[in-house]
């Protein structure tokens, strides 16, 4: 391997060193303040000093790690070399790359420098296979070119459009798609929580002498509080969205779609489209009453939007009749119109209200037993649930087209449609209880790689001989 | 070979000798809480000695009469495109992995298969594993060449 120099990370990374380990540093402090105080008086070494050298002792263990880590940037692979006593090489052929994520925090920006995050499809938990903390973003235009170069000699280059097609989010759409969030429910209860827990530090006597004056307010009190705690849940979550989306724009170029997102930290994720698992359309309630969807990939790498989820975000609002139009200039192997699906028999919806309400037994049961008469107010969960099971089986629903297989489910009043290429459909099942198969029903369940796990997409009481067709057609080859 | 096979009829017996074993070691925990307690006199210890007891009790006969159900029913079939693993009466399950999606194939023998010159095989794809509980040898390492034939036919494993 032909490799060229290694390179450091930029000065600046040891700060990033630093805070990633401050947690760990402070610790050590804390522990070591008492014996190295006493130490200290002891041998009449002035604290200051001391503390002084531990300082310049964490500076140099930053440093040496900042030294220890570099990378190479070869003719065919990425190398990074890390470790202070346990050296550690990780060697990263540009074919197998899954995802370039890069971020930037808007203080770097003048300095032209991010974070690069890259993985592969490797079972690896949780972090990527390759950070580099701090870099220069030219860095990442090597990489990519490289893998470019890489994809163009095994697959047959493609015409490249002279200009490649691009989605910018309007600020209009942007607003409403955080407004019609169902994340604003989450936010609220934590905000009720943190209010519940206020109360509670809130020492007795003050409420015990305020209590006789606001007992004729209290209703009132509690109703601002709670319209107060409702407009602050509605604005966090409002701005947390708006500032994660601030100008979502994708681009696809040599069949690599690319993504930018974020205010303060512009966040930017590359994928090359086969490397797509899937495509998930989808709409919460709200959404799908003012007809707007959101568009996700499914893809083997880790590299993604949030948190918990791996979805990568493709595009966060498009109005839904226009979904595959608007997608299919980025993602050529999707349908270029909606298509039709299948949904289930009227009959079958029972069967989603009946397993719904099964699950709230439980609660209405302890309730019932500690609050006795409150305890009916959960019987608005037997509410819930049929709605819930109404939702799940009006929303379920399948359709074959070409080589793809699109199944829909209903989740807690969010509906997901998935466009599945059946070459990656890693395995499929058929699902039935002895009950089912009097009635002639079955589930459908059908496994794909998404991050570093398994995602099954099950469709729940299928007739019996859908079932089967799709199995059917899912096991011939092509 | 496309017809649905039974695992090996000596499969019976390794589960049977596999609950046997559970049995042991939940007795055995049951039967160290006792002398414990004998010396210590920790009142709970009597307690856990009984949960234990009735545990070991429970699983063994729960397990030994399973055992039929579990071998009439469970099935696999190995064909040209894919391996399907069959299961249940009760609760049916069946099964599908194109063998042009696995990854690898990995045999396995412990000492209770090993002692019944049989292996297990886990079959594992880019997102799930799955795990046939018992085949001969021979079976086993048929199953290894056709996957590792299709493999090299099949260059599409893009994950």
């Amino acid at each position: 391997m032909t490799s060229d120099t290694k390179h450091h990370l930029n000065p600046l990374s040891l700060f990033y060193f630093l805070f990633r380990h401050l947690w760990d540093w402070l610790f050590i402090v804390i522990v070591t303040v008492g014996p190295l105080y006493g130490f200290l008086e002891k041998h009449g070494i002035s604290p200051i000093l001391g503390f002084a050298a531990l300082v310049v002792l964490i500076i140099f263990a930053v440093t040496i790690r900042y030294l220890c880590f570099t990378f190479e940037i070869g003719t065919d692979m990425l190398t990074i070399n890390s470790g202070v006593f346990i050296k550690k090489h990780t060697h990263i052929p540009y074919g197998r790359i899954q995802t370039i994520q890069h971020s930037q925090w808007f203080f770097l920006k003048p300095f032209r420098l991010e974070k690069l995050q890259i993985e592969t499809a490797g079972h690896d938990d949780k972090s990527p296979e390759a950070v580099l903390p701090l870099v220069s973003e030219s860095i990442r235009d090597t990489i990519e070119n490289k893998r470019v170069q890489v994809s163009r000699s095994n697959v047959t280059p493609t015409a490249t459009s002279p200009q490649p097609p691009t989605y910018l989010i309007r600020p209009r759409d942007l607003y409403i798609f955080a407004l019609t969030s169902l994340g604003i429910f989450p936010l609220i209860a934590i905000l009720l929580a943190l209010y519940g827990k206020l109360q509670e530090m809130i020492p007795k006597k003050v409420i015990n002498s305020l209590t006789s004056e606001l007992i004729h307010q209290s209703l009132i009190i509690v109703a601002l509080i709670g319209i107060l705690i409702v407009i602050i849940g509605i604005a966090g979550s409002f701005l947390s969205i708006v500032q994660r989306y601030y100008r979502f724009t994708l681009t696809v170029q040599a069949n690599q779609l690319k993504t930018y997102q974020g205010l303060f930290q512009r966040n930017s994720v590359t994928i090359p489209t086969n490397r797509i698992q899937a495509i998930r359309i989808k709409q919460n309630v709200i959404r799908q009453l003012c007809h707007l969807s959101t568009i996700q990939a499914l893809a083997a790498s880790s590299a993604g939007d949030d948190e918990k989820s791996n979805d990568l975000m493709v595009m966060p609002v498009v109005n839904t009749p226009e979904v595959f139009p608007t997608l299919t200039p980025f993602v050529e192997w999707t349908p270029k119109t909606s298509i039709a699906l299948t949904h289930l028999r009227k009959t079958t919806y029972w069967y989603f209200i009946r397993n719904a309400l099964l699950v709230t037994v439980i609660p209405i049961i302890v309730c019932l037993y500690f609050f006795h008469l409150w305890g009916l107010f959960s019987l608005i969960l037997l509410i819930i649930a049929i709605l819930l099971g109404w939702y799940s089986a009006g929303n379920t629903g399948w359709a074959i087209s070409g080589n793809q297989l699109l199944m829909q489910v209903g989740h807690s009043f969010t509906r997901s449609q998935y466009v599945i290429p059946k070459k990656n459909i890693q395995s499929f099942s058929l699902h039935q209880s002895i009950w089912m198969s009097s009635k002639g029903l079955a589930h459908l369940e059908v496994n794909l790689r998404h991050g570093n796990h398994n995602q099954e997409i099950e469709l729940r009481y299928l007739p019996l001989g859908v079932a089967q067709e799709i199995f059917e057609w899912l096991k011939k080859r092509h | 070979m496309t017809q649905s096979n039974h695992l090996p009829t000596k499969i019976k017996t390794v589960w049977r000798i596999s609950a046997y074993i559970t049995f042991t070691v939940l007795a055995l925990i049951a039967i160290a809480c006792l002398i414990v307690f004998k010396f210590t006199n920790w009142h709970w210890l009597v307690y856990a000695t009984i949960v234990f007891a009735v545990l070991a009790v429970i699983d063994v006969i729960i397990e030994l009469l399973l055992v039929p159900y579990r071998y009439s029913f469970w099935r696999y079939t190995l064909s040209d495109d894919a391996v399907e693993l069959q299961s249940g009466f009760i609760f049916r399950k069946l099964v599908s992995i194109p063998i042009a999606r696995v990854q690898d194939v990995t045999l396995a023998a412990g000492p209770i298969l090993q002692s019944q010159k049989l292996q297990e095989v886990w079959i594992t794809t880019a997102s799930t594993s799955h795990k046939i509980d018992g085949l001969a040898p021979q079976v086993g390492e048929q199953l290894r060449k056709q996957i590792m034939k299709m493999a090299v036919e099949v260059n599409d494993h893009d994950v």
